[in-house]
């Protein structure tokens, strides 16, 4: 598990994180989200050693990540811009990749390098910005590491193979013990593929938590109460996070199981009453709108 | 830990990611090694006949380590130079960039790890390409029968020297990329250490010179220690310069002086201070020089945060320090350089140095931030550097060290020296490769220090006062205000190895008056004439030179000779000072000694690989010797016969115009109508310019300057023309 405790981060005096506390559990897919300038990459970073934290420590089963190389063998940090060495081809990379991670399987990358249509001779230089992102993916995937840091890793990818490298997390996670943590700032990229979530605004942690205990501790309905005031009553009943009226329907989001709310709103006697689907991003525009942040500027 | 496997298979990759630098390496070290002395060497033998000179084989040999190393090779020198710069800024370079530094510090390595494969895929780079193009070019030297085997030690030291040569560089820059966060910066930062030392040596010069009446260029000899060994582009030149000499010079061990000249040109040689220190010394000197500074770099590279990529700095701390150190010297350095392109008062240094300042304050800020907004951000160093070159400037321009007042207590003198300009000009000084196989004191100065220096503590306080008259060096040099004064550079030994030097103007008549008092001491007239220095079964043969200016070997057999020297030893001990000044030779004696090599390829070819010394001079007192010449049948000719002449060019001094008061009433504007120069055939004109035509060598403290006229004379069987001075007008 990671740990990161009481972690600040600065360049120039400037805070890029702040106090961050949080840990990530083993064997799910945690996503990071985050607004642009968030702190995404940062935190993403730090964790994968690249940068040593002002104050507070990250840890890996309780040992210090930054210099200690043999617990940056269980990391792979996918960098938002890729970067091979000069004059690179997938084979050197998959060469190189297989020194310096011991879990390197020569195997698995050239059959997907066959399945993805790679030429393992071709200079990575010559490669789209997509492919070598693809690219990037595979040798991520092929390093066989614990934990796979994406950040940003998914745009640029045509939804084919978005999916398919979603796909092969899948698989992944099945056949190993296998921990993607994605940053990004597309929430619906994220949403059927991860799940946990950590949300970044301004350096700072807002919450991190599983998706689907969040969606269970949420619930978005419409209903139409003809009485004004059992309307009214029941959303002082409710912990609401976000309620509209048009003409006479109801929608809101309030905090509970749906059994309960559903419950509450029968009570009332509603002429309609229904549970709608609640989404990722419907999610966190209601945790900001609580938090006080004004979704504009946050989600794009 | 990474295992040695491991990390050889790293250094293995990072190489083979910087193919292009080894291709590189591999055509310049080819090009500047094999190549190039293969190319020379063509040169060399067409130009000479190696026949003909016997020392050539062994001249050669003693100057083919240079070839290894860049010592007698400069394009050799300048690419292993480049190549450490290269090959430092290739292999940390991915530290400049945000993408890279995320690649590289992200994959499970140690700094540590990526700092000693980085550095010895550097080192290979080099130093494989080195070794072998090196070893080619011994392979043609031997293929050439130009070598022999006793060379090998030689040229594995002079390879030695530039494979620390190369290190040298190499650190300074791998230490300017762990301080620097862009390629630009880096680079920049590379060079600046490589010189900083050089260019405050030179500034302090530049800057004693401009504002001191009294400086003297063999003033802070410590300097000139501190710019080798503390300059890496000193230390990179010393190693190379002194591993390829080894045979030639002081050897390993040995930790006498390099190379050594009397003052030059009024000075005391740079060379003999700086170039001192043996090889094994500057080999230890060095190895601490780079372990220093690779210790540095890497406890900076392992400190050395990630997010310093492509920031100028990598530590900002620092930008304030540097901006000091950067803008004070340079500000400085500045003024006088301007003022000595374009001839301005010295005054200009002032307002021109503090503009610099301001100038060079702005250029490293936005060097800092790229953002012209932030041109005075850092306004408190910036103030800092501004007012550090106005109190420098202050303290020099006001003195306030009192530096051209100074002079020691007689208690604390104990030893002094002088040396006049005028002295190289009347002298010929032994060379120093002669007086090294002789084990002799190379150094002049030291060898003419004396402890019975009144009289030139006398002229030394004469000299103060002169400078606070404004009778200053710098005047006598520039102006030629009157040939009553001349420059002395006057020591004061006040320690075993301290000691200082200023330069004044004295009078001629006080200094001539000091000399001759100092020479009734016999040591002190040994010390100061170099015909001392010789010793007679050195001298392989003895020239007579008279009027003519065609010197005649002596037919002597070696009693004859010793004969003759001793007659002029004699002669040169009784000799009566002033008479050197005021009166002229009659001959002069031409010694001829063995050459010995510093290294180097013979400077002329016509040489013959000997030494000829001329100067030993002939005056009419000079009893003991003319007489012995005349016993050999040797005489002096005093007057140049007219039918010798073929022709003759007079030319009329520019002095001569401002200057009718000593020539009368006679006008020659009719005959120098358009030039100040006239062609004489006239036998009759040859004999009367005859008549005056004067020795052409110098006097003791300077020749007549205010001769109005000089004559070229071609003469029958001579090749070339002679220069002569008048004596007086002519009609």
């Amino acid at each position: 598990m990671i740990e990161l405790k009481q972690v600040t981060k600065s360049f120039q005096n400037i805070p890029a994180l702040e106090q961050i506390t949080a840990s990530i559990q083993e064997g799910l897919i945690f996503g990071l989200l985050g607004s642009n300038g968030a702190g995404k990459s940062t935190l993403l970073r730090l964790v994968s050693g690249v940068l040593k934290p002002d104050c507070g420590t990250i840890t890996l089963d309780g040992s210090p990540i930054f210099e200690n190389p043999p617990v940056k063998e269980q990391f792979c940090f996918l960098s938002d811009t890729v970067t091979y060495f000069p004059n690179a081809t997938p084979a050197s990379m998959g060469r190189y990749y297989a020194l310096l991670y011991p879990s390197f399987c020569q195997n698995t990358f050239h059959r997907l390098l066959k399945k993805f249509g790679i030429a393992e001779n071709q200079k990575l230089q010559t490669f789209s910005k997509g492919r070598k992102k693809q690219f990037s993916l595979l040798l991520g995937l092929c390093t066989g590491t614990k934990y796979l840091l994406c950040d940003e890793t998914f745009d640029g990818l045509d939804p084919v193979a978005r999916q398919a490298v979603k796909s092969l997390f899948a698989a992944e996670l099945l056949k190993r013990d296998f921990t993607p943590i994605i940053a990004s700032h597309n929430l619906r990229e994220l949403e059927d593929i991860c799940d946990c979530v950590g949300l970044l605004h301004r350096g700072k942690l807002l919450f991190a938590s599983d998706l689907d205990t969040m969606k269970c501790s949420l619930c978005k309905m419409q209903c139409v109460i003809p009485d004004p005031a059992a309307e009214e009553q029941l959303l002082s009943e409710l912990s609401v996070l976000q309620y509209e009226k048009t003409g006479s329907l109801l929608t809101m989001t309030a905090r509970g199981s749906r059994t309960d709310i559903l419950e509450a709103v029968h009570q009332k006697n509603p002429l309609f009453a229904e549970v709608l689907p609640l989404s990722l991003e419907e999610i966190f525009i209601s945790e900001m709108e609580v938090t006080g942040y004004d979704i504009k500027d946050l989600i794009q | 830990m990474t295992s040695k496997t491991s990390f050889n298979k790293h250094l293995k990759e990072n190489i083979r990611h910087r193919g292009w630098l080894a291709a590189v390496s591999w055509i310049l070290l080819f090009l500047t090694g094999p190549v190039y002395t293969m190319l020379t060497w063509e040169s060399r033998f067409s130009d000479m006949n190696p026949n003909s000179f016997p020392g050539y084989g062994q001249s050669l040999l003693q100057s083919f380590p240079g070839v290894l190393n860049g010592k007698s090779a400069l394009p050799l020198a300048a690419v292993i130079f480049l190549l450490a710069l290269f090959c430092a800024v290739t292999g940390f370079s991915y530290l400049d960039s945000t993408e890279k530094v995320d690649f590289y510090h992200s994959l499970p390595l140690t700094r540590s790890t990526w700092f000693g494969i980085s550095y010895m895929s550097g080192l290979l780079l080099f130093l494989v390409p080195y070794l072998v193009t090196a070893s080619c070019t011994l392979l043609l030297g031997f293929a050439k029968h130009l070598l022999s085997i006793t060379i090998l030690p030689d040229c594995c030291l002079a390879i030695l020297g530039g494979i620390l040569g190369f290190l040298v560089i190499y650190h300074v820059t791998i230490l300017a990329m762990m301080l620097t966060g862009k390629l630009i910066t880096g680079v920049l930062a590379a060079l600046t250490i490589s010189v900083y030392a050089d260019m405050v040596e030179h500034l302090i010069r530049q800057l004693a010179a401009s504002f001191f009446d009294t400086y003297s260029a063999s003033s802070f000899q410590v300097l000139y220690a501190i710019s080798d060994y503390l300059s890496p582009f000193g230390l990179f030149r010393l190693l190379l310069e002194r591993s390829a000499s080894v045979s030639s010079a002081s050897g390993i061990f040995p930790a006498s002086g390099w190379v050594s000249t009397p003052f030059a040109s009024g000075t005391f040689s740079q060379s003999s201070v700086s170039m001192g220190g043996s090889l094994l010394l500057i080999f230890l000197g060095a190895l601490l020089f780079l372990i220093v500074l690779a210790s540095i770099s890497l406890w900076l590279y392992r400190h050395r945060p990630s997010e310093a990529a492509e920031n100028a700095l990598a530590y900002p701390g620092t930008a304030p320090f540097i901006k000091i150190l950067v803008t004070i010297p340079t500000a400085l350095y500045i003024g006088p350089l301007m003022i000595s392109q374009y001839n301005s008062d010295t005054r200009w240094i002032i307002p021109i140095s503090i503009l610099s300042a301001i100038l060079l304050c702005g250029i490293i800020e936005f060097i800092y931030y790229l953002d012209l907004r932030k041109l005075f951000f850092g306004y408190r160093s910036s103030m800092l550097s501004i007012f550090g070159v106005m109190g420098i400037l202050c303290i020099l321009e006001f003195d306030l060290f009192g530096y051209d007042q100074w002079l020691p207590q007689t208690g604390s003198v104990k030893e002094m020296a002088i040396f006049t300009d005028n002295f190289s000009e009347y002298f010929s000084y032994i060379p120093a490769s002669y007086l090294r196989i002789h084990a002799l004191d190379t150094s002049w100065n030291r060898s003419t220090l004396t402890k019975e220096y009144a009289p030139l503590y006398r002229l030394a306080k004469e000299g103060i006062e002169n400078a606070e008259n404004g009778i200053t060096p710098e005047q006598i040099r520039k102006e030629d205000v009157s040939d009553n004064y001349l420059v002395a550079t006057m020591q004061f030994q006040t320690g075993k190895h301290s000691s200082a030097f200023r330069t004044y103007a004295l009078e001629k008549t006080h200094v001539l008056e000091a000399l001759d008092e100092l020479c009734q001491d016999e040591e002190y007239r040994k010390s100061l004439f170099p015909f001392f220095q010789l010793s007679s079964e050195d001298i392989l043969n003895i020239s007579l030179m008279d009027i003519y200016s065609d010197p005649l070997t002596l037919d002597l057999s070696l009693e004859e000779r010793a004969a003759l020297l001793e007659a002029y030893e004699k002669d040169l001990l009784n000799a009566d000072l002033p008479d050197m000044q005021n009166t002229l030779p009659v001959g002069e004696l031409v010694i001829e000694i063995p050459e010995y090599e510093e290294g180097g390829l013979p400077a002329s070819s016509h040489s013959g690989y000997r030494n000829s010394i001329p100067g030993f001079y002939l005056y009419r007192d000079y009893r003991n010797t003319l007489s012995l010449l005349e016993k050999y049948g040797y005489s002096l000719r005093t007057k140049i016969q007219t039918e010798d002449v073929v022709s003759m060019l007079l030319t009329e001094s520019s002095a001569q115009k401002a200057d009718d008061a000593i020539y009368g009433d006679v006008s020659y504007s009719s005959v120098y109508e358009n030039s100040n120069e006239r062609l004489i055939t006239d036998p009759e004109e040859i004999t009367e310019i005859l008549t005056r035509i004067q020795y052409p060598s110098g006097r003791l403290l300077g020749r007549d300057t205010n001769a109005a006229y000089s004559v070229e004379i071609m003469l029958k069987g001579i090749p070339g023309s002679h220069y002569y001075t008048l004596s007086d007008s002519i009609s």
